[in-house]
């Protein structure tokens, strides 16, 4: 059996240990780590109770933050781009028809850079992930809003919901641009 | 230690092992997540923060290498025992402050408890908490290399 000396200085070295690799980690992380909780649209205007308007009679900029399956489709049917916050693995097996693909993970690199040129800070943009428990959606929001987008939506009910009411699903072509 | 002992020592490590290990790797793989998580506890300055988001994922990874192979088991243990404390503690805390925080425990995964943090998060880690001072308190168990070490170390017995 170790002495109690013994196993203190292994909790210093495995706790030191640990330190050393966290902050090396964190000093080369490929990722931007914006802590501030978005302050801006964040709470949103909340999904419409009572009455409920028809999806189809509203226009972007009256909707909140989260918004629903319909009201995202109507949005894609006006021709909004959508941004796929999911994983590749998950993007790969399908996504909504002309989504761009950016995740939190790989919003710092170069490639996304390239895909966000041609996103117009001022048009609407919807993002959805997983639905569910899944916070890439929000993750990727608040970098969006940081990087000066203002017309942000996140499909709260996600890609899955999006599937199972039957609408158009695509295959993507390998996307060498994104991904996590 | 008793042969049936030894084996839920055993058992206890590796199972402490496969959750540490896995809630590192689900928090190295979305350190952004983690990191809002941290911060939404709405203790530590940013920067430290930062260093957390990284230097905890690591820790649990390296203390469940350590009682994966039963090398310096006792420490690995103490030292997963102090973060559970400090997570029961940061929970409390949120929980007392009235705050509404989702668990980064485990990434989008819940192993028991779902929703915001509450009295169910204190109890599943106090459980988790109970595991792990049993291991520092009874060591290895069976099979791993401290038993080993100490094996090399005692003199072999007069013939």
């Amino acid at each position: 059996m170790p002495k109690p000396a013994q196993v203190a200085l292994q909790v210093l070295a495995l706790g030191a240990l640990g330190l050393v690799a966290g902050a090396a980690h964190s000093w080369y992380a490929p990722v931007h780590l914006r802590l501030q909780q978005p302050v801006v649209n964040m709470s949103g205007t909340p999904s419409p109770v009572t009455p409920p308007p028809k999806a189809d009679t509203v226009p972007p900029a009256t909707l909140g933050l989260h918004i629903t399956l319909a009201q995202a489709k109507t949005l894609f049917d006006q021709g909004v781009t959508f941004i796929d916050a999911r994983t590749d693995r998950e993007y790969v097996l399908g996504t909504i028809p002309g989504s761009r693909h950016i995740t939190p993970v790989s919003f710092s690199r170069p490639e996304t850079s390239e895909v966000l040129r041609f996103l117009d800070p001022n048009q609407p943009l919807v993002v959805f992930c997983g639905g569910g428990d899944c916070h890439d959606s929000e993750n990727l929001v608040i970098l969006l809003q940081q990087s000066g987008y203002t017309a942000l939506h996140i499909m709260t009910d996600g890609f899955p919901a999006w599937q199972a009411a039957g609408y158009e699903v695509q295959t993507p072509a390998p996307d060498p641009g994104s991904g996590q | 230690m008793r042969l049936s002992a030894g084996i839920a020592v055993l058992v206890v490590r590796l199972a402490l092992a496969g959750l540490f290990a896995f809630s590192g790797v689900v928090k190295l793989n979305d350190p952004q997540a983690f990191a809002f998580s941290v911060k939404a506890f709405e203790i530590l300055p940013d920067h430290l923060a930062v260093l957390a988001t990284f230097a905890i994922p690591w820790t649990e990874l390296l203390c469940a290498a350590c009682l994966l192979l039963g090398l310096w088991t006792r420490a690995a243990a103490v030292i997963l025992a102090l973060t559970l404390a400090i997570f029961i503690a940061g929970i409390a805390s949120v929980l007392s402050r009235g705050l509404s925080v989702n668990c980064g425990c485990f990434g989008g995964f819940k192993l028991a408890c779902t929703g915001p943090l509450g009295l169910c998060n204190i109890l599943q880690n106090s459980v988790l908490l109970l595991a792990a001072l049993a291991v520092a308190a009874l060591g290895h168990g069976r099979l791993g290399i401290d038993g080993l070490c100490a094996g090399l170390e005692t003199p072999p017995p007069r013939p």
